[in-house]
Protein backbone atom coordinates (compact mmCIF):
# COMPACT_ATOMS: atom_id res chain seq x y z
CA UNK A 1 0.00 0.00 0.00
CA UNK A 2 1.37 3.43 -0.93
CA UNK A 3 0.52 6.80 0.63
CA UNK A 4 -1.54 7.56 -2.46
CA UNK A 5 -3.71 4.54 -1.61
CA UNK A 6 -4.47 5.98 1.84
CA UNK A 7 -5.02 9.61 0.81
CA UNK A 8 -6.95 11.02 -2.17
CA UNK A 9 -5.03 13.31 -4.57
CA UNK A 10 -6.15 16.50 -2.81
CA UNK A 11 -4.87 15.19 0.55
CA UNK A 12 -1.36 14.20 -0.49
CA UNK A 13 1.52 16.18 -1.98
CA UNK A 14 5.15 15.74 -2.93
CA UNK A 15 5.23 19.14 -4.69
CA UNK A 16 8.48 21.03 -4.18
CA UNK A 17 6.74 24.13 -2.83
CA UNK A 18 4.99 22.06 -0.17
CA UNK A 19 8.20 20.33 0.83
CA UNK A 20 9.94 23.70 1.19
CA UNK A 21 7.19 25.27 3.27
CA UNK A 22 6.41 22.31 5.47
CA UNK A 23 10.09 21.99 6.36
CA UNK A 24 9.62 25.08 8.54
CA UNK A 25 7.49 26.12 11.46
CA UNK A 26 7.52 29.41 13.39
CA UNK A 27 11.00 28.71 14.76
CA UNK A 28 14.36 29.42 13.16
CA UNK A 29 14.84 25.73 12.38
CA UNK A 30 14.51 24.17 8.95
CA UNK A 31 14.19 20.46 8.39
CA UNK A 32 13.56 18.15 5.46
CA UNK A 33 10.04 17.28 4.40
CA UNK A 34 9.50 14.21 2.21
CA UNK A 35 5.78 14.62 1.56
CA UNK A 36 2.72 16.24 3.10
CA UNK A 37 -0.58 14.54 3.91
CA UNK A 38 -3.85 15.98 5.20
CA UNK A 39 -5.77 13.25 7.07
CA UNK A 40 -9.46 13.73 7.79
CA UNK A 41 -10.24 10.50 9.70
CA UNK A 42 -8.77 8.46 12.53
CA UNK A 43 -8.53 5.54 10.13
CA UNK A 44 -6.31 7.51 7.77
CA UNK A 45 -4.08 8.48 10.69
CA UNK A 46 -3.81 4.86 11.75
CA UNK A 47 -3.05 3.69 8.20
CA UNK A 48 -0.46 6.45 7.90
CA UNK A 49 1.34 5.23 11.01
CA UNK A 50 1.22 1.62 9.79
CA UNK A 51 2.62 2.77 6.44
CA UNK A 52 5.50 4.54 8.18
CA UNK A 53 6.22 1.46 10.27
CA UNK A 54 6.28 -0.82 7.19
CA UNK A 55 8.50 1.51 5.19
CA UNK A 56 10.65 2.74 8.14
CA UNK A 57 9.73 6.34 7.47
CA UNK A 58 9.42 9.10 10.03
CA UNK A 59 6.33 11.18 10.65
CA UNK A 60 6.07 14.74 11.93
CA UNK A 61 2.78 16.14 13.16
CA UNK A 62 1.70 19.68 12.45
CA UNK A 63 -1.13 21.78 13.87
CA UNK A 64 -0.80 25.50 13.25
CA UNK A 65 3.01 25.28 13.61
CA UNK A 66 3.16 28.39 15.79
CA UNK A 67 5.73 26.89 18.19
CA UNK A 68 9.10 28.64 18.29
CA UNK A 69 11.26 25.74 19.44
CA UNK A 70 11.08 23.52 16.37
CA UNK A 71 8.36 21.11 17.48
CA UNK A 72 6.85 20.80 13.98
CA UNK A 73 10.10 20.73 12.00
CA UNK A 74 10.47 17.42 10.14
CA UNK A 75 13.74 15.51 10.27
CA UNK A 76 13.54 13.95 6.80
CA UNK A 77 9.95 12.99 7.53
CA UNK A 78 6.46 12.90 6.10
CA UNK A 79 4.46 15.78 7.55
CA UNK A 80 0.88 15.16 8.64
CA UNK A 81 -0.97 18.47 8.54
CA UNK A 82 -3.86 17.94 10.97
CA UNK A 83 -5.77 21.08 9.97
CA UNK A 84 -8.44 19.22 8.00
CA UNK A 85 -9.46 17.29 11.12
CA UNK A 86 -11.38 20.36 12.22
CA UNK A 87 -14.85 19.23 13.26
CA UNK A 88 -16.55 20.09 16.52
CA UNK A 89 -18.08 16.69 17.21
CA UNK A 90 -20.39 17.10 20.18
CA UNK A 91 -21.16 19.31 23.16
CA UNK A 92 -22.56 18.62 26.61
CA UNK A 93 -23.45 20.74 29.63
CA UNK A 94 -19.83 21.24 30.65
CA UNK A 95 -17.73 19.61 27.95
CA UNK A 96 -17.07 19.72 24.22
CA UNK A 97 -15.62 17.02 21.97
CA UNK A 98 -13.44 18.30 19.11
CA UNK A 99 -11.08 16.95 16.51
CA UNK A 100 -7.42 17.89 17.00
CA UNK A 101 -7.29 20.32 14.07
CA UNK A 102 -10.05 22.59 15.41
CA UNK A 103 -8.71 26.14 15.58
CA UNK A 104 -9.23 27.74 18.97
CA UNK A 105 -10.85 30.89 17.60
CA UNK A 106 -13.42 28.74 15.75
CA UNK A 107 -14.13 26.89 18.99
CA UNK A 108 -14.47 30.24 20.79
CA UNK A 109 -17.07 31.42 18.24
CA UNK A 110 -19.01 28.17 18.56
CA UNK A 111 -18.97 28.27 22.37
CA UNK A 112 -20.05 31.91 22.55
CA UNK A 113 -23.31 30.96 20.85
CA UNK A 114 -23.79 28.25 23.47
CA UNK A 115 -22.95 30.65 26.31
CA UNK A 116 -19.95 28.55 27.29
CA UNK A 117 -16.26 29.25 27.58
CA UNK A 118 -12.95 27.45 27.26
CA UNK A 119 -10.54 29.32 29.52
CA UNK A 120 -7.09 28.39 28.14
CA UNK A 121 -6.43 31.17 25.63
CA UNK A 122 -2.76 31.46 24.59
CA UNK A 123 -1.43 34.36 22.56
CA UNK A 124 -1.80 32.31 19.37
CA UNK A 125 -5.56 31.81 19.94
CA UNK A 126 -6.58 33.17 16.49
CA UNK A 127 -4.77 30.30 14.76
CA UNK A 128 -3.58 27.60 17.18
CA UNK A 129 -5.16 24.14 17.11
CA UNK A 130 -6.50 22.14 20.03
CA UNK A 131 -4.16 19.25 19.20
CA UNK A 132 -1.13 21.52 19.29
CA UNK A 133 -2.26 23.10 22.54
CA UNK A 134 -2.57 19.67 24.15
CA UNK A 135 0.71 18.41 22.70
CA UNK A 136 2.58 21.37 24.22
CA UNK A 137 0.38 21.54 27.35
CA UNK A 138 0.10 25.23 26.81
CA UNK A 139 -1.22 27.76 29.28
CA UNK A 140 -3.31 30.84 28.55
CA UNK A 141 -2.42 34.50 28.64
CA UNK A 142 -4.19 34.42 32.00
CA UNK A 143 -2.14 31.82 33.86
CA UNK A 144 -4.85 31.57 36.49
CA UNK A 145 -6.61 28.76 34.64
CA UNK A 146 -3.50 26.65 34.48
CA UNK A 147 -2.51 24.51 31.54
CA UNK A 148 -4.29 22.25 29.08
CA UNK A 149 -3.76 19.23 31.34
CA UNK A 150 -6.27 20.80 33.75
CA UNK A 151 -8.93 21.05 31.04
CA UNK A 152 -8.72 17.79 29.10
CA UNK A 153 -11.20 15.05 30.08
CA UNK A 154 -10.34 12.47 27.48
CA UNK A 155 -8.19 11.96 24.39
CA UNK A 156 -8.47 9.80 21.32
CA UNK A 157 -4.95 8.90 20.25
CA UNK A 158 -3.12 6.82 17.65
CA UNK A 159 0.30 5.85 18.97
CA UNK A 160 3.50 5.04 17.10
CA UNK A 161 2.60 1.36 16.81
CA UNK A 162 -0.74 2.15 15.17
CA UNK A 163 -2.79 1.28 18.26
CA UNK A 164 -5.72 3.57 19.00
CA UNK A 165 -6.82 4.58 22.49
CA UNK A 166 -9.46 6.50 24.28
CA UNK A 167 -7.37 7.52 27.26
CA UNK A 168 -8.30 7.24 30.87
CA UNK A 169 -7.43 9.96 33.39
CA UNK A 170 -4.29 7.98 34.20
CA UNK A 171 -3.05 7.43 30.64
CA UNK A 172 -3.93 10.90 29.37
CA UNK A 173 -0.76 12.30 30.89
CA UNK A 174 1.30 10.04 28.63
CA UNK A 175 0.28 12.21 25.69
CA UNK A 176 -0.36 15.70 27.10
CA UNK A 177 2.77 17.81 26.86
CA UNK A 178 4.67 15.06 25.05
CA UNK A 179 4.73 17.14 21.87
CA UNK A 180 3.52 14.34 19.60
CA UNK A 181 6.41 12.07 20.48
CA UNK A 182 4.23 9.30 21.93
CA UNK A 183 1.05 9.54 19.92
CA UNK A 184 -1.09 11.50 17.49
CA UNK A 185 -4.02 13.25 19.14
CA UNK A 186 -7.03 12.68 16.94
CA UNK A 187 -9.72 14.21 19.14
CA UNK A 188 -10.17 15.56 22.63
CA UNK A 189 -12.97 16.08 25.13
CA UNK A 190 -12.46 19.40 26.89
CA UNK A 191 -14.00 20.75 30.07
CA UNK A 192 -15.85 24.04 29.79
CA UNK A 193 -16.86 26.89 32.05
CA UNK A 194 -20.45 28.16 31.88
CA UNK A 195 -19.52 31.69 30.77
CA UNK A 196 -16.59 34.07 30.77
CA UNK A 197 -16.05 35.36 34.31
CA UNK A 198 -16.50 39.08 34.89
CA UNK A 199 -13.15 40.73 35.61
CA UNK A 200 -11.90 44.04 36.84
CA UNK A 201 -8.32 45.28 36.44
CA UNK A 202 -5.84 47.76 37.83
CA UNK A 203 -2.61 49.09 36.30
CA UNK A 204 0.06 50.24 38.73
CA UNK A 205 3.41 51.90 37.90
CA UNK A 206 6.63 51.65 39.93
CA UNK A 207 9.99 53.37 39.67
CA UNK A 208 11.95 50.64 41.42
CA UNK A 209 11.94 46.85 41.42
CA UNK A 210 11.98 46.72 45.23
CA UNK A 211 8.86 48.90 45.46
CA UNK A 212 7.10 46.71 42.91
CA UNK A 213 8.04 43.41 44.54
CA UNK A 214 7.08 44.78 47.96
CA UNK A 215 3.60 45.61 46.68
CA UNK A 216 3.27 42.28 44.85
CA UNK A 217 4.14 40.34 47.99
CA UNK A 218 1.47 42.29 49.87
CA UNK A 219 -1.35 41.63 47.45
CA UNK A 220 -0.69 38.29 45.81
CA UNK A 221 -2.29 36.18 48.55
CA UNK A 222 -5.66 37.82 47.76
CA UNK A 223 -7.78 34.89 46.51
CA UNK A 224 -9.68 37.20 44.18
CA UNK A 225 -6.61 37.99 42.12
CA UNK A 226 -6.63 36.04 38.85
CA UNK A 227 -3.24 37.23 37.68
CA UNK A 228 -0.49 39.80 38.18
CA UNK A 229 1.12 40.60 34.83
CA UNK A 230 4.50 42.28 34.70
CA UNK A 231 5.81 44.70 32.07
CA UNK A 232 9.35 46.06 32.36
CA UNK A 233 10.34 49.58 31.29
CA UNK A 234 11.02 48.57 27.70
CA UNK A 235 7.74 46.73 27.15
CA UNK A 236 5.86 49.43 29.05
CA UNK A 237 7.30 52.04 26.68
CA UNK A 238 6.29 49.94 23.64
CA UNK A 239 2.75 49.79 25.00
CA UNK A 240 2.73 53.58 25.65
CA UNK A 241 2.23 53.01 29.36
CA UNK A 242 5.22 55.22 30.18
CA UNK A 243 8.84 54.52 31.07
CA UNK A 244 8.37 52.66 34.36
CA UNK A 245 7.77 49.15 35.61
CA UNK A 246 4.10 48.21 35.46
CA UNK A 247 1.90 45.51 36.84
CA UNK A 248 -1.61 44.73 35.65
CA UNK A 249 -3.67 43.04 38.34
CA UNK A 250 -6.81 41.13 37.31
CA UNK A 251 -9.56 40.41 39.85
CA UNK A 252 -12.61 38.21 39.70
CA UNK A 253 -14.52 40.67 41.88
CA UNK A 254 -15.00 44.44 41.98
CA UNK A 255 -11.59 45.20 43.49
CA UNK A 256 -10.01 46.49 40.28
CA UNK A 257 -10.12 50.18 39.38
CA UNK A 258 -11.08 49.47 35.76
CA UNK A 259 -14.58 47.98 35.77
CA UNK A 260 -16.20 48.75 32.43
CA UNK A 261 -15.99 45.52 30.36
CA UNK A 262 -14.81 47.30 27.19
CA UNK A 263 -12.00 48.96 29.14
CA UNK A 264 -11.06 45.67 30.81
CA UNK A 265 -10.90 44.09 27.34
CA UNK A 266 -8.48 46.81 26.18
CA UNK A 267 -6.23 45.96 29.11
CA UNK A 268 -6.40 42.29 28.12
CA UNK A 269 -5.33 43.23 24.63
CA UNK A 270 -2.11 44.76 25.95
CA UNK A 271 -0.92 41.25 26.75
CA UNK A 272 -1.38 40.23 23.12
CA UNK A 273 -0.04 43.45 21.74
CA UNK A 274 3.26 43.38 23.61
CA UNK A 275 4.59 40.28 21.85
CA UNK A 276 3.57 41.60 18.45
CA UNK A 277 5.32 44.90 19.16
CA UNK A 278 8.46 43.12 20.33
CA UNK A 279 8.60 41.13 17.10
CA UNK A 280 8.03 44.25 15.02
CA UNK A 281 11.06 45.69 16.81
CA UNK A 282 13.10 42.59 15.87
CA UNK A 283 12.95 40.87 19.26
CA UNK A 284 11.88 37.61 17.69
CA UNK A 285 13.56 35.13 20.06
CA UNK A 286 11.75 34.45 23.30
CA UNK A 287 12.42 32.28 26.33
CA UNK A 288 9.97 31.28 29.06
CA UNK A 289 11.85 30.50 32.28
CA UNK A 290 9.98 29.61 35.46
CA UNK A 291 11.56 31.23 38.50
CA UNK A 292 10.94 30.31 42.15
CA UNK A 293 8.84 32.95 43.90
CA UNK A 294 11.59 34.04 46.28
CA UNK A 295 13.97 34.80 43.37
CA UNK A 296 11.62 36.63 40.99
CA UNK A 297 12.90 40.07 41.95
CA UNK A 298 16.56 39.06 41.46
CA UNK A 299 15.83 37.58 38.04
CA UNK A 300 13.91 40.61 36.80
CA UNK A 301 16.51 42.98 38.20
CA UNK A 302 19.22 41.07 36.33
CA UNK A 303 17.24 41.26 33.07
CA UNK A 304 16.79 45.00 33.57
CA UNK A 305 20.55 45.43 33.99
CA UNK A 306 21.10 43.64 30.67
CA UNK A 307 18.34 45.73 29.07
CA UNK A 308 16.46 42.61 27.96
CA UNK A 309 12.79 43.43 27.34
CA UNK A 310 10.56 41.19 29.41
CA UNK A 311 6.98 40.68 30.45
CA UNK A 312 5.37 37.80 32.32
CA UNK A 313 3.22 36.24 34.97
CA UNK A 314 4.45 37.55 38.32
CA UNK A 315 1.95 35.52 40.33
CA UNK A 316 3.14 32.26 38.77
CA UNK A 317 6.80 33.05 38.19
CA UNK A 318 6.85 32.49 34.40
CA UNK A 319 8.51 35.25 32.38
CA UNK A 320 9.13 35.97 28.71
CA UNK A 321 12.44 37.73 28.07
CA UNK A 322 12.88 38.56 24.39
CA UNK A 323 16.04 38.82 22.32
CA UNK A 324 17.06 39.99 18.89
CA UNK A 325 17.09 37.34 16.17
CA UNK A 326 20.68 36.07 16.33
CA UNK A 327 21.49 37.16 19.85
CA UNK A 328 23.57 34.86 22.04
CA UNK A 329 22.09 36.40 25.19
CA UNK A 330 19.75 33.46 25.84
CA UNK A 331 22.82 31.45 26.81
CA UNK A 332 23.40 33.89 29.68
CA UNK A 333 19.76 33.49 30.67
CA UNK A 334 20.11 29.73 31.00
CA UNK A 335 23.01 30.14 33.43
CA UNK A 336 21.26 32.65 35.66
CA UNK A 337 18.01 30.64 35.68
CA UNK A 338 19.90 27.60 36.92
CA UNK A 339 21.75 29.66 39.54
CA UNK A 340 18.37 30.90 40.82
CA UNK A 341 17.05 27.30 41.01
CA UNK A 342 14.59 27.98 38.21
CA UNK A 343 13.56 25.95 35.18
CA UNK A 344 14.59 27.02 31.70
CA UNK A 345 11.46 25.47 30.20
CA UNK A 346 8.35 27.25 31.46
CA UNK A 347 5.23 26.79 29.37
CA UNK A 348 6.23 26.98 25.71
CA UNK A 349 7.41 23.45 25.12
CA UNK A 350 10.74 21.77 24.49
CA UNK A 351 10.80 21.11 20.73
CA UNK A 352 14.18 20.52 19.17
CA UNK A 353 15.90 23.47 20.74
CA UNK A 354 15.66 22.81 24.46
CA UNK A 355 16.06 19.07 25.00
CA UNK A 356 19.33 19.61 26.84
CA UNK A 357 17.47 21.47 29.59
CA UNK A 358 15.23 18.60 30.52
CA UNK A 359 16.13 17.05 33.85
CA UNK A 360 17.63 13.56 33.83
CA UNK A 361 14.49 12.26 35.57
CA UNK A 362 12.20 13.78 32.96
CA UNK A 363 14.32 12.51 30.07
CA UNK A 364 14.28 9.01 31.52
CA UNK A 365 10.52 9.17 31.99
CA UNK A 366 10.00 10.36 28.41
CA UNK A 367 12.23 7.57 27.10
CA UNK A 368 10.17 4.95 28.95
CA UNK A 369 7.00 6.35 27.39
CA UNK A 370 8.67 6.54 23.99
CA UNK A 371 9.68 2.90 24.21
CA UNK A 372 6.14 1.93 25.14
CA UNK A 373 4.19 3.98 22.60
CA UNK A 374 6.66 4.54 19.75
CA UNK A 375 9.43 1.93 19.95
CA UNK A 376 10.27 2.33 16.28
CA UNK A 377 10.85 6.09 16.79
CA UNK A 378 8.51 7.10 13.98
CA UNK A 379 6.82 10.10 15.58
CA UNK A 380 8.37 13.59 15.73
CA UNK A 381 11.95 12.35 15.67
CA UNK A 382 14.29 14.70 17.51
CA UNK A 383 11.56 16.46 19.49
CA UNK A 384 11.65 16.20 23.28
CA UNK A 385 14.07 13.26 23.37
CA UNK A 386 16.74 11.96 21.04
CA UNK B 1 -7.80 25.04 1.53
CA UNK B 2 -5.76 24.24 4.68
CA UNK B 3 -2.64 24.09 2.52
CA UNK B 4 0.14 26.19 4.01
CA UNK B 5 1.64 26.78 0.58
CA UNK B 6 -1.20 29.10 -0.40
CA UNK B 7 -1.12 31.06 2.84
CA UNK B 8 0.67 34.36 3.50
CA UNK B 9 3.09 32.51 5.77
CA UNK B 10 3.79 30.05 2.96
CA UNK B 11 4.43 32.87 0.49
CA UNK B 12 6.78 34.47 3.01
CA UNK B 13 8.85 31.27 3.22
CA UNK B 14 8.96 30.91 -0.57
CA UNK B 15 9.99 34.55 -0.97
CA UNK B 16 12.73 34.11 1.60
CA UNK B 17 13.95 31.13 -0.38
CA UNK B 18 13.69 33.10 -3.63
CA UNK B 19 11.37 30.37 -4.91
CA UNK B 20 8.92 32.42 -7.00
CA UNK B 21 6.56 29.66 -8.01
CA UNK B 22 3.29 29.75 -9.95
CA UNK B 23 1.51 28.80 -6.74
CA UNK B 24 1.80 32.49 -5.88
CA UNK B 25 -0.99 33.10 -8.40
CA UNK B 26 -3.33 31.58 -5.80
CA UNK B 27 -3.74 34.99 -4.25
CA UNK B 28 -6.20 37.78 -5.08
CA UNK B 29 -3.69 40.53 -4.09
CA UNK B 30 -6.26 41.94 -1.66
CA UNK B 31 -3.48 42.74 0.88
CA UNK B 32 -5.69 41.67 3.77
CA UNK B 33 -2.65 39.76 5.06
CA UNK B 34 -0.75 43.03 5.38
CA UNK B 35 -3.69 44.68 7.13
CA UNK B 36 -4.20 41.98 9.74
CA UNK B 37 -0.60 40.85 10.30
CA UNK B 38 0.22 41.49 13.96
CA UNK B 39 3.92 41.59 13.12
CA UNK B 40 3.62 44.20 10.38
CA UNK B 41 4.87 41.96 7.59
CA UNK B 42 4.31 43.31 4.06
CA UNK B 43 4.73 40.55 1.50
CA UNK B 44 4.92 43.11 -1.34
CA UNK B 45 2.56 40.96 -3.35
CA UNK B 46 2.86 42.91 -6.61
CA UNK B 47 6.64 42.59 -6.58
CA UNK B 48 6.24 38.92 -5.74
CA UNK B 49 4.13 38.48 -8.87
CA UNK B 50 6.73 40.26 -10.97
CA UNK B 51 9.37 37.87 -9.71
CA UNK B 52 7.14 34.93 -10.58
CA UNK B 53 6.88 36.24 -14.14
CA UNK B 54 10.59 36.92 -14.33
CA UNK B 55 11.29 33.36 -13.19
CA UNK B 56 9.45 31.64 -16.00
CA UNK B 57 6.06 31.85 -14.35
CA UNK B 58 4.14 33.17 -17.32
CA UNK B 59 1.31 30.81 -18.14
CA UNK B 60 -0.24 30.34 -21.61
CA UNK B 61 -3.41 32.00 -20.33
CA UNK B 62 -1.50 35.04 -19.09
CA UNK B 63 0.43 35.33 -22.34
CA UNK B 64 -2.79 35.24 -24.31
CA UNK B 65 -4.40 37.80 -21.99
CA UNK B 66 -1.51 40.24 -22.37
CA UNK B 67 -1.46 39.90 -26.16
CA UNK B 68 -5.21 40.52 -26.28
CA UNK B 69 -4.84 43.61 -24.09
CA UNK B 70 -2.08 45.00 -26.28
CA UNK B 71 -3.86 44.25 -29.54
CA UNK B 72 -7.46 45.03 -28.70
CA UNK B 73 -7.52 46.82 -25.33
CA UNK B 74 -9.56 44.06 -23.71
CA UNK B 75 -8.56 40.69 -22.21
CA UNK B 76 -10.87 38.73 -24.54
CA UNK B 77 -9.30 39.81 -27.81
CA UNK B 78 -12.67 41.08 -29.09
CA UNK B 79 -12.54 43.80 -31.70
CA UNK B 80 -15.42 46.23 -31.52
CA UNK B 81 -17.51 46.70 -34.64
CA UNK B 82 -18.48 50.20 -33.62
Amino acid sequence: MKLQDIFPPNAYSEAEVDKIIYARDASVFEGQCKAVVWPTTKQQVQELVMYCRRTSQKLTLRGAATGTFGGAVPADAIVSDMSKMNKILDIGSDWVHVQAGVVLSDLNSFLRKKNKYFPVQPLEYPVCTIGGMIATNTSGLSYHYGRMENWVQELEVVDGTGRTYTTSTATMKNFIGLEGSTGIIVSAKLKLLPQPPAKTSSIVAFNTMSAMMGRVEQIEKNPHILSIEYFDERTSALLDLGQALHIIVEYDDESGVIKVPEEVKKIDELKEKVRHLLIRNHYSQKEDPKIPMENRGKFLHWLNKLEVPCFGHLKHGVFYPHFKEFSKQPEEIYDIVEKLSGEVIGDCGVGIKRKKFLSKAKTEKFLILKNEYDPQRILNRGVLVD
Amino acid sequence: MKRESVSPRGFAVLTQKQKFDKIMYVCSLCNNCKTVCPYGVDLKLNEMREYVLANGGETAALKSLMENLRNTGNPFGVVSNH
